[in-house]
């Protein structure tokens, strides 16, 4: 019961040693030629009073047939801390992001298995007026998992130095400043002189039922190979007004040479205005806003609505449009109904793809009877694509159909059925595949152990989160995953 | 870096030779902002009575489902010290979403901004959701894992077990959301 400390220690001061962790085990077996990818994620901490340590194991091991693609990754991660109610400091491991991302940011995305880690050293004392100053020093390992395989997207540059101080302060419950510095010293930079900063600052405002925020960021970098110096800007504006259960959010973005630096990795990550994660490249040379409108009106009928749009400065029909309706309704206590519809233009986003543009009814249905649960999931795509290379033709329309039933018994057993496809063959995004039908069963063994069987396909495709996107791979085989808390 | 790795196992070592077991586990404090710019105390929290953490993220669908099902079971209990904590781990830049999105929730629970993911780390968070009662003595009382429909009513029935007697004194009133 409880958290899962696997021990604890009470001292005659009354403070008390915790232990406690999380493993995350997989092991997968691929249907086409039989290799496996075993993958155990630990996390272990102990606690004692305001001291604490961390100790992380990132343990993945590919079968495949050659050296190429068997890429296996071994990481072992600590740190230490000293927690007292004002201060904190650390040592070895840790994530912090300053303000909304605009100058630095990074974190651990188990969901998204993308895990952007600082490691060095990190302080942070809180102040009067209910300010806050944190000072870093370390250097950054971007892990990221992509084509089915983990991979240090920057392995040539994690000995770059990365140097930050961030002081926030809300002298008044309403009022809120920050400022914030970050200098980059990179290997690759060809003298001393040429490291990177960033500079920012936010304000916030909220009166009300009315909330207005701004971030800006400026950063004075070098030009990759040639040296010299070169700027770069960006500012994010948000203004979010609510009354009587219906709230509106209004953002707008403007960055040009602000995602640094352009390659697959970024030290900062400004956010994106569209709702499912899609930028275009990541703060490099972005302009665009989003509106959500979103309500509960009476009768438990909960309505939102979504509409964004994201292009580059010297081309504004390239980028992405995304507009999304959803409703959701109860029906007493068993039955709840969800409808869904999204739009979304994507062009100059893909590589190989030059136009996308999707249109995506769903119904989700949840039906309760006793101890059982019962859910439909029903959604079609209709997909009209313009590829850049037009051997199989040069405007595509097809349809891409997904069903989904499950059934849950109890708290202990979940059971999925599901079935997607697509009515077009030769599209290399899904590595020419067209049905990919699962079986899935969740058995939670225990308050501190869940096992997960997955046997079939996935389709994989374009999957983004918070601006961050990849590719992922087609998968067929099987998948068994083990969640245990220590 | 060896030495401090050491340092750490060291440590690791030293409790599992020294520790020994509890009834309840201590249920790691924290302190962080809600959605209106307040600052937030779990221990601040436990005077008024037991608190229900839940931690979710605008992207989980069954997260938002489980909240939207503890309304009822909140009303029927708020009044004998239940607090719900719906602890938000969204990402910094989507700060303003969560806002907008509590409001037109109407959830009269507290909403915790943990941008930084230090609470769901202290507490071992890797499925969302996942929720854990918290008795007034701050122990974790009883933990949560995953949503189906009609999970409530057995999350109704821990919290029951928890609340002061019917007959108590009521405990002060806790803050609640804007």
């Amino acid at each position: 019961m409880g958290i899962g400390s696997l021990l604890v220690l009470s001292s005659v001061f009354g403070a008390s040693l915790t232990i406690q962790g999380v493993n995350r085990a997989e092991f997968w077996a691929y249907q086409q030629d039989w290799a496996t990818h075993y993958e155990d994620k630990l996390e272990l901490s102990a606690r004692y009073s305001d001291f604490d340590a961390e100790l992380g194991v990132l343990w993945f091991e590919p079968s495949k047939h050659g050296p190429s693609v068997r890429k296996p990754l071994h990481l072992l991660d600590y740190a230490i801390g000293y927690n007292p109610e004002e201060l904190e400091v650390r040592l070895g491991r840790f994530y912090t992001t300053f303000g909304q991302g605009l100058t630095l940011s990074s974190g651990a995305d188990d969901d998204f298995r993308h895990y952007k880690s600082l490691h060095g050293l990190f302080g942070r004392l809180k102040l009067p007026l209910s300010s806050e100053v944190t000072l870093l020093g370390g250097r950054l390992r971007d892990v990221f998992f992509q084509e089915n395989t983990y991979k240090i997207m920057n392995e040539l540059d994690t000995t770059d130095q990365v140097l930050g101080a961030d002081l926030t302060i809300r002298p008044i419950q309403f009022f809120g400043l920050g400022t914030r510095y970050v200098r980059i010293n990179r290997e690759v930079d060809p003298t001393a002189r040429a490291f990177t900063e960033l500079f920012g600052g936010d304000c916030r405002l909220d009166i009300g039922p009315v909330s207005a925020g701004a971030e800006f960021a400026w950063r004075l970098g070098t030009k990759p190979g040639i040296g010299g110096r070169e700027t770069g800007t960006g500012y994010i504006l948000n203004l979010s007004t609510a009354l009587a259960g219906f709230s509106i959010l209004a953002q707008y973005v403007n960055y040009l040479r602000l995602g640094f630096p352009p390659g697959t990795y970024h030290y900062n990550d400004p956010p994106t205005p569209i709702k499912s994660g899609v930028s275009i490249n990541r703060g490099v040379d972005e302009q665009g806003f989003g509106v959500q409108a979103s309500g509960t009106i009476p009768n438990g009928l909960y309505i939102e609505a979504d509409l964004a749009r994201l292009f580059v400065h010297d081309d504004t029909s390239a980028g992405v449009l995304e507009g999304e309706f959803k409703t959701r309704q109860s029906l007493g206590t068993n039955w709840t109904f969800e409808l869904k519809f999204n739009h979304m233009l994507q062009k100059n986003i893909e590589l190989g793809t030059y136009e996308r543009i999707t249109d995506r009814p769903a119904i989700l249905l949840n039906y309760l009877t006793g101890p059982h649960t019962f859910t439909l999931e029903a959604e079609l795509g209709w997909v009209t694509e313009l590829p850049t290379d037009t051997t199989h033709g040069s405007n595509w329309r097809y349809h891409e159909p997904l069903i989904s039933v499950s059934y849950g018994l109890g708290e202990k057993w979940l059971f999925t059925i599901g079935w997607q496809g697509v009515d077009k063959d030769s599209l290399k995004r899904y590595d020419n595949q067209t049905s990919w039908p699962v079986f899935e069963t969740v058995y939670n063994i225990n308050e501190r152990n869940v096992l997960r069987l997955r046997i079939g396909a996935e389709k994989g495709g374009y999957t983004c989160s918070g601006g961050v996107c990849r590719y992922e791979a087609p998968f067929r085989g099987m998948k068994l995953q083990l969640i245990s808390r220590i | 870096m060896k030495k401090a790795l050491l340092l750490v196992v060291a440590f690791l070592f030293f409790a599992a030779a020294f520790g020994a077991g509890k009834k309840y586990e201590p249920a790691p404090d924290f302190t962080l902002r809600d959605v209106n710019g307040n600052e937030v105390t779990l221990h601040d929290l436990l005077k008024h009575g037991p608190v229900y953490l839940e931690c979710w993220d605008l992207p989980c669908v069954n997260c938002i489902a489980e909240l939207d099902a503890l309304l009822p079971v909140y009303d029927s209990l708020k009044d004998r010290g239940l607090q719900i904590v719906a602890l938000s781990v969204d990402k910094p830049a989507d700060e303003n979403r969560v806002r907008a999105f509590v409001r037109a929730k109407k959830w009269p629970y507290i909403v915790l901004l943990d941008q930084q993911q230090r609470v769901k780390k202290a507490y071992n968070i890797i499925i969302k959701p996942t929720a854990y009662l918290i008795n007034m003595n701050g122990e974790i009382v009883y933990t949560h894992i995953g949503y189906k429909k009609g999970d409530e009513k057995r999350i109704a029935e821990e919290m029951v077990k928890w609340l002061p007697p019917r007959d108590s004194v009521p405990p002060e009133q806790p803050p609640q959301e804007k």
